[in-house]
């Protein structure tokens, strides 16, 4: 049998336009109670595509901040101890310089910064 | 019903199907638009019952409700969902599929609504009964496409060989010429192909449209759509249909001339359901 639009997972582009142009351009019309302007369907699936499309891009270059966030995943348990032990090494080497560690605000709000942002 | 009194609710309307049906069917318990309602089957006489689910008014009026379709985020789970759901219908039932976005107040005004096309949604289930929707869509790389033309054509091959002879100032103009000259035919080519797999697949469907090609950039591909049709069938003729569909995806890809047929279904009849 032929390739079915049900098995084709949701972010599969070509899938993505074929349900949007039939569900939000045709169906039945009848006059509801609420009544919704939507944009033209050509358009909204062109934003559509594009939004998905940079989920994909951006997993396809790597930027998967999303699957190692503590927020999002169970990995980033993993990443923040790593981040930890790296932190002690410094401090011992920085200790061993006589040197302070007065530069780890910085680089952790840059950090956070970068996070915070991503999030948006 | 897990509406709280204190959160009003608007009722999404996805579907009409058969009340004779929905009377035959168990009725297996699904998450609506915004779970943890429920979808529900709200009859509204003897003859039709609408799918319906329970929205929260502080969400769906139709202010509120205009602002979240602009967001593309919102709107894609949504239509999404609105397609789930027609299509777990579709596997049990006769549907008729509402566009996305139909919203009553009060089960009542729905039902007074009704009430005026009964006749014709009536109609409109007898008609469906028991057929499906097919989306064919025929892309073609139109540069291999073209090449694959200019070794075949013997008009061109003579072209080509009467340029050659020409001096450079007129080869360039004529070679231009015979550029323009393969585009066009290539395009009329590629449009009988395409005609010629429609009639082909029409002689097996109930009925069907033809719409507009999707650009590039909507499709997100590389090679540009030629041919956009939808086919009604009846659901016992899909492997007939399917298999001239497969047929013509062999002989597309045995020619090599950049011509794919993507195929996409069964579909609930959203093409073919107007009233």
């Amino acid at each position: 049998m032929a390739a079915y639009q049900h098995s084709t997972p949701m972010n599969n582009t070509s899938n993505l336009v074929d349900v949007l142009e039939t569900v939000l351009d045709k169906g039945v019309v009848i006059a509801g109670d609420i009544k919704i302007n939507l944009a033209d369907v050509e358009l909204l699936t062109i934003k559509i595509r594009l939004l998905v499309a940079s989920v994909d891009k951006a997993k396809e270059m790597g930027i998967d901040w999303w699957e190692h966030d503590s927020h999002y995943s169970s990995g980033a348990a993993r990443v923040q101890e790593e981040n930890e032990e790296l932190w002690q090494r410094i401090r011992q080497l920085e200790e061993r310089q006589g040197t302070n560690a007065g530069n780890r605000g910085t680089v952790l709000s840059d950090t956070n910064a970068k996070g915070e942002s991503t999030n948006e | 019903m897990q509406i709280q009194s204190d959160s009003p609710a608007l009722i999404y309307v996805y579907a009409f199907i058969p009340t004779e049906e929905y009377d035959q069917h168990s009725w297996v318990e699904a998450d609506g638009m915004e779970p943890p309602q429920k979808i529900e089957g709200l009859r509204l006489n003897d003859m039709i019952t609408a799918v319906t689910c329970k929205v929260p008014e502080k969400d769906y009026s139709q202010d509120i409700l205009q602002k979240k379709v602009e967001d593309m985020e919102w709107l894609q789970g949504r239509a999404f969902h609105h397609h789930e759901v027609m299509n777990q219908l579709h596997e049990n039932f006769t549907v008729i599929p509402l566009k996305f976005g139909t919203i009553y107040e009060q089960a009542d005004h729905l039902t007074k609504r009704i009430t005026i096309d009964k006749e014709n949604i009536q109609k409109i289930f007898a008609y469906l009964s028991e057929k499906e929707e097919w989306n064919i869509k025929i892309y073609v790389e139109e540069e291999k496409y073209i090449k694959n033309m200019m070794d075949q054509e013997k008009e061109v091959e003579r072209k080509k060989e009467e340029i050659e002879k020409l001096s450079p100032g007129k080869r360039f103009f004529e070679k231009k010429k015979l550029d323009q000259f393969a585009e066009e035919k290539a395009k009329e080519n590629i449009q009988n192909t395409c005609r010629a797999i429609h009639e082909k697949l029409c002689a097996s469907s109930f009925n069907e449209e033809v719409k507009k090609n999707w650009e590039r950039k909507v499709t997100g591909r590389n090679d540009e759509m030629n041919w956009n049709g939808v086919y009604l069938i009846k659901t016992d003729s899909r492997d007939k249909f399917l298999d001239i569909v497969e047929n013509e995806q062999r002989k597309a890809e045995e020619t090599g001339a950049g011509i794919s047929i993507a195929v996409t279904g069964p579909w609930p009849a959203y093409h073919f359901s107007d009233m």
